[in-house]
């Protein structure tokens, strides 16, 4: 049991250090968390209808994982616009962290006004 | 069965008894074992009634001429049972309307009971009619006070005083409830379409005592969709349903009712608490403001403290393009803002 605790707290410890020495991600994590709240919501409440199959999707996990594949989505589509390539040098992709945080959430609420305008499901 | 009769009083009119009965209502018919009715006691203003006359394209014929209807029993001093009640299905649950045609003229003089103890016989056979097979029963009493509401008040189970947060609505509330408080029924107040929260601590802070059930926060939604056709999905994800689901689980953990409210409404913006901050705006206005917020916060934030951001932004298109992002997010939350003004 010792083991194990000490196993978790030196990889607590790592994540921590990570987080503390990268702002960035740490931005990331908490936006992408946002996101994929505001997605779940979204197709919860405006496009899919309620039939009770829609508990992943609310967990916690279920929308940082959302919002996850939809903010690493934007990064590539960010990385390619200013780079040029696919995503693969990491201190450029941290450089990019912010603006596609920016990005993501924007088409988001575009997206979101194109269902408000456009009409929701009946 | 033994019924549950909640009694909804008011100590001035509009201060939303009608809706709040239907929204509580609605919710409880949907729960497991609750049947639940709301018999339409506000005979001569009948807004229950009257959202019967809408649901069904506009009929004026609510209830089937042979059929008892609420204003029967007090027109023909019914004292005894009945099973021929003039109940008719809404969403999830019924009604007991006030009157059979919704434009019936009623005769103030034949109507209204002349003792509170006659009062108290009428709406005792009514009660005992609908107990049998209704777990709530809710009583939409009219505003103010007089025999009629002093006798539902006796009969029930609870009294619920809706006021609002004005001084004018808490001193008619203390007025009635002082004059109710002659009888043992337990009463509690509940303050509806509460504005002026600026701070999440005066959500909670808003429970005064042991007989507050707390506060229902303003909804645009509600007011703006009221009699629409997009009522109902409107108000089913709306903060006012999950307002008044807190509140009843409030009186349930208070007196033991038995059932509790699901409150599976999700925040678009996390955090229900801090939605009712924005209680002003509706809900996809809500959605915009807070997440334009963020843009813009992460926007300016980004382009203005990077270093050395006036050099890179001519070369650098991300920080320009951040930057309009930015600005344009700003201008979508300051837009609803200047929209829709605080009223």
């Amino acid at each position: 049991m010792a083991a194990t605790d000490e196993v978790k707290d030196a990889v607590a410890k790592q994540i921590i250090d990570y987080l503390k020495a990268t702002p960035q991600a740490l931005a990331f994590l908490v936006m992408a968390f946002a996101s994929g709240h505001l997605w779940a919501y979204v197709i919860t409440n405006f496009v899919k209808e309620k039939k009770g199959g829609n508990k992943e999707i609310r967990s916690i996990i279920g929308r940082l994982s959302l919002g996850l594949v939809w903010l690493a989505s934007n990064l590539v589509v960010v990385y390619g616009f200013v780079h040029h390539s696919w995503p693969r040098d990491y201190a450029k992709i941290i450089d990019l962290i912010i603006p596609t945080i920016v990005l993501g959430l924007f088409i988001q609420l575009i997206v979101l006004a194109g269902i408000v305008i456009f009409g929701e499901r009946p | 069965m033994n019924a549950t009769i909640i009694n909804i009083v008011s100590g001035k009119g509009g201060t939303g008894k009608t809706l709040l009965s239907c929204v509580l209502a609605d919710m409880l018919g949907n729960s497991p074992d609750a049947k639940t009715i709301v018999v339409d006691l506000d005979v001569f203003v009948r807004g229950l009634t009257s959202l019967l006359y809408f649901h069904r394209d506009e009929k004026l014929h609510i209830v089937e001429k042979d059929k008892l209807t609420v204003s029967d029993y007090f027109v023909r001093k019914i004292f005894h049972l009945s099973k021929n009640l003039g109940i008719v299905k809404y969403r999830s649950f019924d009604v007991l309307p006030a009157v059979h045609r919704i434009d019936q003229k009623l005769n103030f003089q034949d109507l209204a009971p002349n003792t509170k103890s006659e009062a108290k016989e009428i709406l005792s056979a009514l009660i005992r009619s609908l107990s049998s097979e209704y777990r709530y029963i809710i009583l939409d009493s009219r505003a103010g006070y007089d025999e009629l509401v002093a006798a539902t008040h006796e009969l029930s189970t609870i009294s619920v005083c809706v006021e609002e947060q004005d001084q004018i609505s808490k001193v008619t509330s203390d007025n009635l409830i002082a004059q109710l408080s002659e009888d043992s029924t337990p009463i509690f107040r509940l303050t509806n379409k509460a504005r002026g929260i600026n701070t999440l601590k005066d959500i909670d802070q808003e429970f005064r005592g042991v007989t507050d059930l707390g506060i229902i926060p303003f909804d645009m939604d509600i007011l703006n969709n009221f009699g629409t056709t997009t009522f109902w999905e409107t108000t089913g994800r709306s903060l006012y349903r999950w307002a008044l689901a807190r509140a009843w689980n409030v009186l349930n953990a208070k007196i033991q009712l038995g059932t509790m409210l699901d409150l599976p409404r999700q925040s678009p913006i996390i955090s229900e608490k801090a939605e009712t901050i924005l209680g002003f705006l509706g809900l996809k206005e809500r959605i915009f403001f807070a997440y334009g917020l963020l843009i813009a916060v992460f926007g300016f934030t980004y382009t203005i403290l990077g270093r050395d951001f006036l050099s890179i932004m001519g070369q650098d298109p991300t920080r320009l393009a951040t930057s309009i992002l930015g600005l344009l997010g700003l201008t979508m939350a300051i837009g609803v803002i200047l929209k829709k003004p605080r009223r």
